[in-house]
Formats: C-alpha cells, structure tokens, sequence
C-alpha cells in the first residue's frame, strides 16, 4: 500500500508541476492576449482599409509615377535607425571567418558599416541559422512565437503564403513603387515577363525576390574529348550522334583496359530538377525545377511534367536504359557522387550544371589525361536545345508587418545594389575582396544581376581578344587568377575559351523560354503539391527502367496525378492567370 | 523498482529523500521535454498557420486533417509497408538473437565466443547516415562488391536499392544484420544470469544439451524476451526512419515508404504542419494502446511485471 502512495505522491507532484507549467504557458497566453486583440483590431482596419482601398486604388495607380528615388538615390535616415534581420548564415563559414580575420567581423563588416554611414540603418541580426534547413525551422519557431525579425529572408513560397496569410508581412506594392530605385526595378524585374506578378497574392506585392542570375537555368552535356579522339568520334550535334557516342563509350573500351565496365551516358537522381532537362528539352519536354508551367496550343495553361511531348524523351531514355548504355543506377545516383564515378574512368559523357565542373576539378589529379568539354544540350536537328527555365531567384524578403520604418528595408536595397550594379558600383569590392570571393553575401541582403557570371568571362575573352590578361582588374582578374593556378572549375565554368559561359554568351537570352507560373503555390496545390508530383516521379523512373510501358504508363500517371488534385491544380492556376 | 521494495513504513521512507531528491532531475526533464510539449497536439486539429502563433487564430478544424491523411493515394501502401517491414524486423530480429545467444552460450571456446560476440556487436554502433553510403556502395549493380560475386558466379546484378522486388528484403536485413548482435547480447546476459545448479541438476536428470536448454535455458530468459517483445510492441510503427530515409528514392516509394518518412516530406519538406502532427498522434496512439494490450497480455498470461 505504502509503495501505492509514493506513487500517487509522485503523480501528483508531477501533475501539480505539469498544471504549474501550464499555468505558465497561460499566462504567456494571458500576456499575448492584449496582442491578438490588437491583431484583431488591425484586422478589422486593415478591411476597412481594403474597403477604402477600392476607391483608394486609383490613387495608388496615379502614384505610380511618383517614384522618390533615382538611380543612384536612396532614403537616408539623419537619426540612425535600427533594423534587424534574419539570414540562413553560417557566420563560421570560411567567408565570414576570412573577413572576420581582416578585422570585419559578421556584425561590422564592409556592408554593415557602409549601411551605417551612407544609409543611417543600423543592421542588426536577430535570426540567423548556419543553413536553410536549420534556418527554416528557427523560422517557423520565429512566426509561431511572433518573434520575426524586421526583415527577413524566406526560404520558398509555402512558408511565403502562411506569413501573407497570418497578415505577419507588410503589404510592399506601394512602397515598392515609390521608394524602389530604377536600378533596384531593373535588376528585379530584367528578366522573365511581368515576373514580379508570381509573389503577387490578391494583386499585392508582399516581398522583394532575392534575384539571382537565371544563367544557372542551362543544362549542359559534358564529354571526355580524348575519348571522342581516340575512338575517332566528332563531337554530338543531334541527340541521334549522342546516342551514338553513348553506345561507342559503352561498347569500345574507351579508357583502354581491356574491360567492359564503361557506361555510355550518366544522368543523376535529380535528372528533372537541373543539370539533365536538356535531353527532356531536345525532344520538346519543357521541364524545369519540377515545377514548369506552359502555355498549352488552346491557350490554356498546362504542368509540363504530364504534357505528351516528355513521351519521346522518356522513350529515349528507355531504350539506353534497356541497351545498358545509361547509368543503370540514375535513380539512386545522387550527383555528389560523380567524383568517384568519374575517378573510376567508367564514364565519359554525364549531363550536368555549369557547376558540376568541381567534380571534374576534384578528380583532374587522379586522371590528368581527361580532357573534359561541355556543350549545349544538344537538340534533334543540329541546334542546341531550347532552354525552359525559371527567373532564378535565391528565396525572398519580407519585411514584419510590425516593423515601423518598412521603407528602410527598400533604402537598404537601394543601396545595395547601387554598390554592386550602380552607375557608382564599387563592385570591385564589395562582390568579392582578396580573402573572400562572396563579399557579395556577407551583408544582411543579397541579390545579383542577370549578368552577374557572364561579365568576368566577358572580360576574359575580351582580354584575351586584346591580349590584355595584365589589364583584368576586379572578378575578371582574379577568376583568371584561379584559371592560371589550374583551377579547371573556373576555366570550365568561366574560362575565355570552351567554357560554359562562353556557350552562355552565345545564346544567352535568346534561347530562354520563361516560366509562365512560378508564382504562390494555389490552396490545392499547398496541400497536394507533394504527393501529386511522387506520381510523377516514380512513373518517370518506371517507364525509364522498362517497369512500366510508356503510352499505357503515361496515361495512367497522367490520369492519377488529375486525380490526386492535379485538375483542380491547373484550374486554380489558369484562374490567377487570367485575374492577371 | 528496488528503491520502493525498500520502504518499509514512513520512517524508510525519509530515509529515501535523498533518493527521491536525485530523481527530481529526470522528472523535470521530462515534464519540460515530454510533457509539455504534449501541447502541440492541438494543431492536429487545427488548419495550422505557423505565422499566427501556437495559441494564435489558427481555425479549428476537428477531424478535416486525419481524414486529408487517409484520403492521399498512397497512405494504405505506406502503412502496409510500415506493418510489413516493422513486424518482420521483430519477428526475424528476436528469433535470430535468441539463437545467437543459445549457441553463443554452447560455445566453450572463449575467444571465439569473444571475438564473435564483439564483431556481431559492431555495426550497433554505426550511424544509419554511414552505413547508407557504405551499403550503398556494397550493393551497386555495377561496382558493388555483391553484385561482382553475383555476376563471377555467373548471376545477373542485382538493383538492391532501386528495385521493387528486393527493396523490402535489403532494408529487413540490413537491419537485422545491424541489431542482431546487440539483441544478442542482452539475451545472452540474461542466460548467465541462470542459476548453474539447475543444470547440474538437469544433467543428473539425464538431460542432454539440447534438453538443458528446452527446459532450463528457455524457461529462464523467458522474462527477458516478454519483456523486449513487449517493448517493441510500441515500435511496431516504427519500421525504421533513419534506415529508410537514408536508403530509399522515389523509385522504391511503392516497396520501402514508411509512416515516418512519408510524415517527414510532408511536414519538414513541403511545410504542412498540422497533417503531420495528426499522423504523430494517430501513431503515439495506435502505439500506446499496442504497448499496453501487450502489457496487460504479459501480465494475465505470464504474471510479468514490469511496474
């Protein structure tokens, strides 16, 4: 009995203390109270707002022309102020470690301190975490505790529409008419068409994308030139010659050891992602990031993953699959590992990004006799491919909806990319430095022009034109730097000769083919998206590998990706389209 | 258990406050780790909005995300998956300790029963994230050292980690191969904790190896394997997060998703909260009530106790 009442005595301690904590909580509750109140008070101004907005809109659109700022201008603040921030930085990554080293620590470092003297913004970081995971999770932790920092970086669009949603972010579109400056428009907007409408939600702009240059957006074929030459074989212009490289790579012994243990041609497990849509691409698949929306022939728009065009690249695939000329393994083959593959001489020709170079400059010590080339995915008739790709972005800023000096968030902008792509850039340090070559991202914002890559390998060629090399300053010289110390990472993304670039220069925008919807993900598509595109990914695997039959195969995973909410998807798509 | 056997009246009973006192840490922790966190329940019922806060404006929606849950196409293979894999982890993994603890409990040789005991002991104590790119390597079909003695003994390769067909029973013994010895171990404490007098009296009996460990050597670690059955009752939906996850691709979802990775995409990777955290409590559930029939089994069958 007396073991029974210890028991009940320890249950009710814990219980107590459990009840005690409880009350903590509430408490935490009762003090957040007042603040819903509030919440709830704005909510009901904000829809008066909405209300008074309706006749208050045409004043918004005659305001349109009242841009504040020009180019080169930004709002200064007399009385610093102080903004914080929230960024996925590893502050004890090599970068910041170098310039913290130099005497610029993460918090006083060159952006900082230009924000502090030529802005009068005191940057501050209030969340940080060393990665985007992490970071998206101490995000999520961040709303839920409404603890988010005056502006912040967002990861993807989900978590984008959950901030709109909770009314949590600042409603920008007319801040970022008047207080954007053209340079900051241009860089934003340079690329796709109307591209800022995608993070449009109800026609209001609540972000500022982190654009990126959408020149990563090319898939290239890389080859080992001496294998072409020892087995007598021209470059492939057409997907028929890269079929017939493949089948020669796989059958002739090209590394010369007498074995047959050499593949044709290698994808990765991310083949429709990035790196391998060329071979979608040759064929008139339009695939990109899994999440490609086009224009269809009756107008409408249509998923690119379930178009009929992608049959013939899938039937492509299967048949080098089947003649065990394709990487046997693509689908469990995760591109980190090309190194080793590579290394092991069982493959020559891999489709891949510009940056898969670090995987050849990682192994050129092992195999000194690679001579590795990239070309443009080629397509069926001779020309490369065409290109279907997103404006690239690299996540996007919000600013808090409680934060009382919003428009400083655009002054930081403003001058932001007035140091990097302004008439008075001062790009030569602030893009890189001596220790750091992402001096770039070290400040609390970060955004790039579209031509960002392309410029020091213009600089190079031209260079090189001139026979210059000891003229390069900035980038250019020091990515030439890199190249003359042997890196073939940056001679074959950047280099002034047969490099990727070089191929970019060439065709870069032409060959693009923009996204139609890469915008806020539809209220179907938030709770189905995952699931509908597994579909999709496991019958492009099985129809690949010969499991399942292509016609028969497709029209299955078309008609069950439809009914897993794919319809409903692609109504509530052409929906926002056409309320554009 | 022993602290409380003992209490005798409330003067012992002082005398344990210190005990008590020491234990205090470990129920704080589990108030603030366990307990409190039981709050976050509520948003399995919730349209959950992260950006309006725990306790914030977030709609209730009673049942809506446990019925999302088991209206996607493919939640029935994935509990099946998780039943099948799971069960055959126990079921194989027990069995084949008991006999690795009974014939490492024959062997008389002490080095070997050592050296054994140790190498089947080792793979316990890797990661599932290394031993994935290892095994990875292992079962290549083109490089793997398996396939390689497949294919010289004259067989075609084999897609352990691509293909539908082997999926299932390449994650089963790679697990089992994992756990095996450290079961082993536990089994084999258990049978040296049996009184030798009762084999001397089994052998003047008459009773040869075989029947020694029939009637004497079974009998006696009979607790011990309840009590290790009854715990992986509450495993039962648990086929393995760290294995699968680390080992699958979207090629073997149909062979190889589990409950738990299924959960994983869903709320860490495409942000929807709330249905994953139905799918935590439907399985804390299903398991509690699994760990306590089991129990209250154990108890009414074999007189076990564990409290």
């Amino acid at each position: 009995m007396k073991r029974n009442m210890y028991w009940a005595l320890l249950l009710t301690t814990t219980l107590t203390a459990g009840l005690l904590a409880g009350c903590g909580s509430g408490n935490e509750n009762g003090t957040q109270a007042p603040a819903e109140d509030n919440a709830a008070a704005e909510e009901a101004e904000s829809a008066q707002d909405a209300e008074s907005s309706s006749d208050g809109s045409k004043d918004a659109a005659d305001a349109v022309a009242t841009e504040l700022y020009g180019a080169g201008e930004w709002r200064t603040y007399d009385d610093e102020i102080t903004l914080t921030f929230g960024d996925p930085y590893d502050i004890n990554n090599e970068g910041f470690t170098a310039m913290a080293n130099i005497g610029e620590p993460y918090d006083d470092n060159r952006w900082i301190r230009y924000y502090r003297e030529e802005v009068g913004v005191n940057a501050e970081y209030s969340l940080l975490a060393p990665n985007t995971e992490d970071y998206k999770q101490m995000l999520t932790l961040a709303m839920t505790s409404g603890d988010l920092p005056d502006v912040f970086w967002v990861p993807d669009l989900i978590t984008y529409q959950q901030l709109i949603d909770a009314e949590a972010v600042a409603d920008l579109t007319t801040l970022y008419q008047t207080e954007a400056n053209p340079t900051l428009k241009k860089l934003v907007e340079g690329e796709g068409d109307n591209f800022l409408d995608n993070y449009k939600v109800d026609g209001k702009l609540y972000c500022v994308p982190g654009k990126m240059p959408s020149t990563n957006g090319y898939s290239y074929l890389w080859i080992r030139k001496d294998w072409l030459d020892k087995l007598g074989l021209a470059v492939p212009k057409t997907m028929d010659d890269v079929r017939e490289v493949a089948k020669a790579f796989a059958t002739q012994d090209p590394d010369g050891n007498g074995k047959d243990d050499t593949m044709g041609l290698s994808i990765d497990s991310s083949y429709t992602k990035m790196g391998s849509m060329g071979i979608f691409w040759a064929f008139g698949g339009k695939l990109a990031n899994d999440n490609f929306w086009c224009t269809q022939e009756d107008g409408t728009v249509g998923f690119s993953m379930v178009q009929p065009e992608v049959k013939d690249a899938l039937k492509w695939l299967n048949e080098l699959y089947e003649e065990g000329i394709l990487n046997q393994e693509f689908s469990t083959f995760n591109f980190v590992d090309y190194p080793e593959l590579l290394a092991s001489e069982r493959c020559g020709m891999f489709y891949g990004c510009h940056w898969y170079a670090i995987y050849i400059n990682a192994i050129k010590d092992e195999i000194p006799e690679a001579e590795w080339i990239p070309i443009l995915a080629p397509g069926t008739d001779g020309n490369p491919a065409p290109v279907y790709a997103n404006v690239d972005t690299n996540g996007l800023y919000c600013v808090n909806a409680a934060c009382e000096n919003p428009e400083a968030a655009f002054a930081v902008f403003n001058a932001y990319v007035e140091k990097l792509f302004g008439e008075k850039n001062d790009f030569e340090n602030f893009f890189a430095c001596e220790v750091d070559s992402n001096v770039w991202q070290r400040g609390p914002v970060s955004m790039l022009a579209a031509d960002t890559d392309l410029k020091p390998h213009r600089e190079m060629k031209e260079a090189l034109a001139n026979d210059a090399m000891d003229q390069l300053t900035g980038v250019g010289a020091s990515y030439w730097k890199y190249i003359q110390e042997g890196s073939l990472t940056y001679q074959l993304e950047f280099g002034p000769e047969g490099s990727c670039f070089n191929l970019v220069d060439d065709t870069y925008p032409d060959i693009f083919n923009w996204n139609v919807y890469q915008g806020v993900p539809t209220q179907t598509q938030a709770a189905r998206a995952g699931g509908m595109q597994e579909i999709i990914d496991t019958a492009y695997i099985k129809m690949i590998n010969g499991e399942l039959e292509i016609e028969e195969g497709f029209d299955k995973m078309v008609s069950d990706w439809m009914a897993a909410g794919g319809e409903q998807v692609t109504q509530e798509i052409n929906d926002v389209i056409a309320a554009r | 258990m022993g602290i409380w056997n003992g209490t005798k009246g409330k003067k012992s009973g002082r005398k344990n406050l210190q005990l008590h006192v020491m234990m205090l840490p470990t129920i704080l922790f589990l108030i603030v780790f366990s307990y409190v966190p039981m709050v976050g329940i509520i948003i399995a019922f919730q349209k959950f909005n992260p950006a309006k806060g725990l306790f914030g404006k977030n709609k209730w929606i009673g049942l809506e995300n446990f019925r999302y849950i088991f209206s996607l196409p493919n939640t029935r293979q994935v509990v099946m998956n998780t039943l099948i894999l799971s069960v055959s982890k126990i079921v194989i993994g027990t069995l084949l300790a008991i006999a690795v603890a009974l014939l490492l409990n024959e062997c008389r040789n002490r080095f070997l029963k050592k050296s054994v005991q140790t190498i089947i002991y080792f793979p316990y104590f890797i990661s599932w994230i290394i031993l994935a790119g290892m095994i990875g390597d292992m079962l290549s079909p083109s490089s793997g050292v398996l396939n390689q003695l497949i294919v010289a003994l004259g067989g075609q390769p084999v897609y352990f980690l691509g293909d539908n067909r082997y999926f299932r029973g390449t994650l089963i013994v790679s697990d089992i191969w994992k756990t095996f010895g450290y079961n082993s171990v536990i089994y084999l404490a258990a049978i040296t904790g049996i009184d030798s007098s009762l084999y001397e009296a089994a052998a003047i009996d008459g009773a040869g190896r075989w029947k020694q460990i029939l009637h004497v050597t079974l009998p006696g670690m009979s607790m011990i394997i309840i009590l290790m059955s009854v715990l992986n009752m509450g495993n039962i939906l648990n086929a393995g997060f760290d294995q699968v996850y680390n080992l699958y691709s979207p090629g073997v979802y149909e062979s190889g998703d589990i409950i738990d990775t299924m959960v994983y995409r869903m709320g860490i990777e495409q942000g929807q909260l709330a249905p994953s955290a139905a799918v935590g409590l439907l399985k804390s559930v299903v398991s509690l009530l699994l760990i306590a029939g089991s129990y209250y089994i154990a108890d009414k069958k074999f007189d076990y106790k564990i409290f």
